[in-house]
């Protein structure tokens, strides 16, 4: 019995760091910058399949392949704050700029979706790898590498970013221009500069759960427009612009899930998780850990 | 709005509306005198379906090809008209009253899947469109249409009919007292599914320890705590109604929580698909699931060798999946059969064609039959068989075109090898 | 040598709310910009840290042309302004606040430690340099203010209205601080509208009302010009 409790948890874990780092990058750009990208599902599936492609062309690891397309989509990221800055953030009204945003983001999903569904076909497609069947047991826990490695760099990456963000000094200055970018241009701050590397590294984090993705489960190009909702969901729960609230917010809804899925029944899994998102943010409307 | 921020915003409209928008897409001969016959459908090409509905459109192409190549139907070239329903049924009907209000076809096929076929089955009905399936469950259940023809195996027990061979070779095993876990996907197709399981279960007096659904991919993304729990019941028997995603994790899950029921599968979709055949590889060794064709020396269906041959060699080109032994050959008899009646009758009315083809059933690349005697639109005798994997030992696509592998259990009239009991799963 | 000159600045927003202003400030100044309430007075300053464009004229900065420079290459000129209502980053302790500024001239965290002590002390905030801003008073919330615009090392800082709401003792308080920065060498314009401030601060004062400048000079001759006593002093 409490074997089984164990493992459900374990699971729920283990799932959720993956949500986090999903929701990491959405959480940087609406949370931090206010960019409504609503194309980040989407990112993170084409660095799902670029993983893929490195995988099965020159038979790299995945993990070390995510790290590969990081830099491809660091630089992305950049330019494409440039153009947003340009042509949608630099107007006078912030909601009209928003709303085009949206449309935007929208037809930039639709475009990946296009581009992925063109290039690689529509068949799900996964990477396996020497690890990806090992399971590991702990006493009566069971703990499967498949799950446990994406877990970890979830875990590596959120650290990561936690202390990028609290630690140095561009990381500062991305929350202080974040909060106020009028006020962090007064006392020398670049914003564009730092928002086109806080984009920059949200659409990094894009590419590896991504990476991470393709290891766990088959993906295909639409994924990315169906995984929207839990993506956002998850960065509002975890208090916008957060990367340590938005781990708990993962690991919340990994446990919640996976603790429904085993004691209240599989077709309960989204009613539930969805109806602590409502619980939690009425609550407190700003997410869990937003200061 | 300034000059260049309204350029701006119209070039993305206008990109955003040509992605969005379903381009339809007419093809077949150009340059011809007389006006062609058109026919009409929508397909999953993109999304979650999109294996499939590519595949069928291959199988569609091939089709009118070989008939235009022949001087088309009733001396007129037959054309294409087609759009993509990004795998989402609720798109389906609008597109199925476009086509038939808008384009004005001729004649139309279903788009694929029980959910996109059973939602464009009101919009037939209501222009007395002949509405050939292709692929669903069980779709003319509630509607009862006259001129519903499903081209797909599984015969007038549609929602029994996996469940039926699964448990039937269960059964066959001699063993007593054999427990039930049922798990399918929350949607049209698994509800279906495990309706059909808890009837069949009933009629084999075996007893349900777990009956669950899960929310569909990409929501469910882990699948080990819910094989866990179903372990966890200890059930012998592991029948899963699942679409492409489901499969796989849910086979992977197996393997690693450790769950070897005595028999496991059924109605998993997606395992004729290349891709997830070379996806699982070993992992397949003991698992069984309906299919409709595989290359086992007991399954000879018309000329459906001759059909898949010139499929694979497209398909490679076109990068759809290349072995095509799911849907294709049933697309292009849905297609042929069609033509065939159009051909026939001499008409283009829809009332004449649907009559011939309910009174002279089905002919084509998977052989011949006749119509459910009781109106479901289904063929009138099941042809789906239940196949268990032994002897994979790489994730080669090479492994699945040799006879051997894929061995057909049940039921006896192709049986092509003995069940293996208990499943030795994933085992390589 | 004038440290800041600004020449003919013009600015509309759909209506003139800055016409052919000049203005000249010499290092070591303790300027007091008045004027009645829209008279143009932080849009002028929005113009000299850049944060608005002006339409035509010229912001001269150290005998360096600045009209076209960025905000933030501005403040790293030296030019430090606080804002009316306090805008602390609230997810940065006390001390990260003043981080930002500093890391423009220091290179070492110790420095930046060492520096961002010295400035706290100066405001009188040093026993909180580890706690948010969110638990600060809103007069210590203007003090952290001053010190994160100090922290920019600046040679002209723009203060706007920092001492509305302050109570008379507090206002020495702030003043007697001031007094210790212009020392420092510091040169000071100083938006405020409690004029026993400004008589008692400031060496110059200069007037605008409507968009134009309407006096400049020492206080005691200000508040004997008719024309400043009909426009402003008058109401
Ligand atoms: N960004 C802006 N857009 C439009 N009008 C503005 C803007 N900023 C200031 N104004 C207008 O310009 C005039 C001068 O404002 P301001 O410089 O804030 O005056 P003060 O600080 O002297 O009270 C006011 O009428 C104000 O409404
Ligand atoms: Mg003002």
């Amino acid at each position: 019995m409490i074997d089984v409790i164990l493992n459900t948890i374990v699971s729920g874990i283990l799932i959720g760091g993956f949500y986090a780092a999903c929701a990491i990058g959405l959480s940087i750009s609406f949370g931090m910058l206010r960019i409504p990208n609503i194309a980040h599902p989407g990112f993170i599936i084409a660095g799902g399949f670029l993983t893929y492609y490195f995988n099965k062309t020159f038979g790299l690891d995945p993990l070390l392949a995510g790290l590969l397309i990081i830099p491809i989509f660091f630089a992305f990221g950049f330019l494409l704050y440039r153009g947003y800055n340009r042509f949608f953030e630099s107007k006078r009204d912030e909601r009209e700029g928003q709303m085009s945003a949206l449309v935007l983001f929208f037809g930039v999903l639709m475009i990946i979706e296009a581009l992925l569904s063109v290039t690689f076909g529509v068949d799900f497609r996964t990477v396996t790898t020497p690890w990806s069947s090992i399971v590991l047991h702990f006493g009566s826990v069971g703990i499967c590498l498949r799950m446990a490695v994406p877990f970890l760099c979830s875990v590596l990456m959120v650290c990561i970013l936690y202390l990028y963000f609290s630690k140095t000094y561009l990381g500062l200055v991305i929350q202080a221009v974040a909060q106020d970018s009028m006020a962090a241009t007064l006392i020398g701050s670049d914003p564009r500069f730092a928002k086109s590397i806080a984009f920059g590294i949200s659409f990094s984090t894009a590419a590896y759960a991504g990476t991470l993705f393709v290891c766990l489960v088959p993906v295909e190009p639409s994924l990315g427009m169906q995984f929207l909702g839990r993506v956002f969901s998850i960065a509002i729960l975890g208090g916008l612009g957060s990367p340590l609230g938005t781990a708990v917010a993962g690991l919340i809804v990994g446990i919640t899930e996976s603790l429904t899925t085993a004691y209240i029944g599989s077709s309960w899994t989204l009613a539930v998780s969805f109806i602590l998102l409502l619980i939690i943010i009425a609550v407190k409307p700003t997410g869990l850990f937003r200061r | 709005m300034s000059m260049k921020r309204f350029g701006l915003m119209l070039i993305i409209l206008v990109v955003v509306a040509s992605f969005s928008m379903a381009g339809g897409k007419a093809e077949g001969q150009e340059g011809s005198d007389t006006e062609p016959i058109r026919i009409g459908a929508s397909l999953a090409l993109t999304g979650n379906l999109g294996s499939a509905g590519k595949s069928i459109l291959l199988a569609w192409q091939i089709c009118l090809e070989d008939w235009n190549a022949k001087g088309g139907v009733l001396g007129r070239p037959v054309e294409l008209v087609y759009y993509d329903d990004h795998s989402n049924a609720s798109e389906v009907p609008g597109l199925y009253t476009k086509l038939i209000t808008v384009d004005k076809v001729d004649f139309i096929q279903s788009p694929y899947g029980t959910p996109a076929i059973t939602a464009a089955m009101p919009i037939a009905m209501e222009h007395g469109m002949v509405y050939p399936g292709n692929a669903a469950l069980a779709a003319n259940k509630e509607f009862n249409y006259k001129y519903y023809f499903s081209f797909w195996p599984l015969g007038p027990r549609q929602v029994e009919g996996i469940a039926d061979l699964f448990f039937e070779a269960a059964m066959s095993s001699g063993e007593k007292n054999l427990t039930v876990a049922i798990l399918s996907e929350d949607n049209e197709y698994g509800a279906r599914v495990s309706e059909g399981a808890l009837e069949s279960v009933k009629k084999y007096g075996l007893k349900v320890v777990y009956n669950d659904r899960y929310p569909p991919s990409p929501a469910t993304v882990d699948f080990t705590p819910v094989v866990r729990a179903v372990q966890n019941t200890g059930a012998d028997l592991f029948f899963v109604g699942s679409f492409p995603q489901g499969t796989i994790s849910i086979i992977k899950a197996c393997k690693e929580v450790g769950y070897k029921p005595k028999l496991f599968g059924g109605a998993m979709t997606g395992v004729a698909y290349a891709a997830n055949l070379t996806e699982l590889g070993p992992l397949l060794n003991g698992v069984c699931a309906c299919c409709y064709y595989v290359p086992e020396p007991t399954i000879q269906f018309g000329n459906v060798e001759d059909f898949l041959e010139t499929y694979q060699s497209r398909a490679a080109v076109e990068g759809v999946d290349p072995l095509g032994y799911y849907n294709p050959p049933w697309a292009y008899s849905s297609m042929d059969t069609l033509l065939k009646a159009i051909e026939a009758t001499g008409s283009l009315d829809q009332t004449v064609v649907g009559d011939y083809i309910l009174a002279n059933g089905w002919d084509s690349v998977v052989g011949k039959g006749a119509w459910d005697p009781a109106g479901s639109g289904e063929i009138a005798e099941s042809r789906g068989f239940l196949v268990q994997w032994r002897g994979i030992e790489s994730n080669d696509l090479s492994e699945f075109m040799v006879p051997g592998k894929q061995v057909i259990i049940a039921p006896e009239e192709y049986q092509s090898g003995p069940m293996l009991w208990p499943s030795p799963l994933f085992e390589d | 040598m004038a440290l800041l000159e600004m020449k003919k600045i013009s600015k509309s927003f759909g209506f003139p709310a800055l016409q052919n202003v000049d203005l000249s400030i010499d290092a070591g100044d303790r300027i007091g910009l008045i004027g009645p309430n829209g008279s143009g007075k932080t849009t002028l300053t929005n113009i000299i840290t850049g944060l608005i464009a002006c339409d035509d004229g010229q912001v001269i900065f150290e005998n360096r042309d600045i009209t076209k420079l960025s905000a933030h290459r501005r403040s790293r000129l030296g030019i430090a302004r606080t804002f009316q209502i306090p805008q602390p980053f609230y997810s940065l302790i006390v001390r990260q606040n003043l981080y930002i500024p500093l890391r423009c001239r220091l290179k070492s965290e110790e420095a930046m430690f060492t520096e961002a002590g010295r400035l706290l002390d100066l405001v009188g905030l040093s026993d909180k340099a580890d706690g948010l801003p969110s638990d600060l008073t809103q007069i210590e919330q203007r003090e952290l203010e001053l010190a994160r615009a100090l922290a920019l090392s600046p040679r002209l800082l723009i203060l706007d209205e920092v001492l509305a709401g302050l109570t008379s003792q507090e206002i020495d308080g702030a003043l007697e601080i001031l007094r210790v920065i212009c020392e420092s060498g510091v040169t000071v314009i100083m938006i405020e509208h409690i004029m026993k401030a400004v008589m008692g601060f400031c060496n110059k004062i200069v007037v605008l009302n409507s968009g134009m400048k309407i006096a400049e000079g020492m206080p005691e001759d200000i508040f004997r010009n008719p024309e400043v006593e009909r426009a402003y002093l008058g109401e």
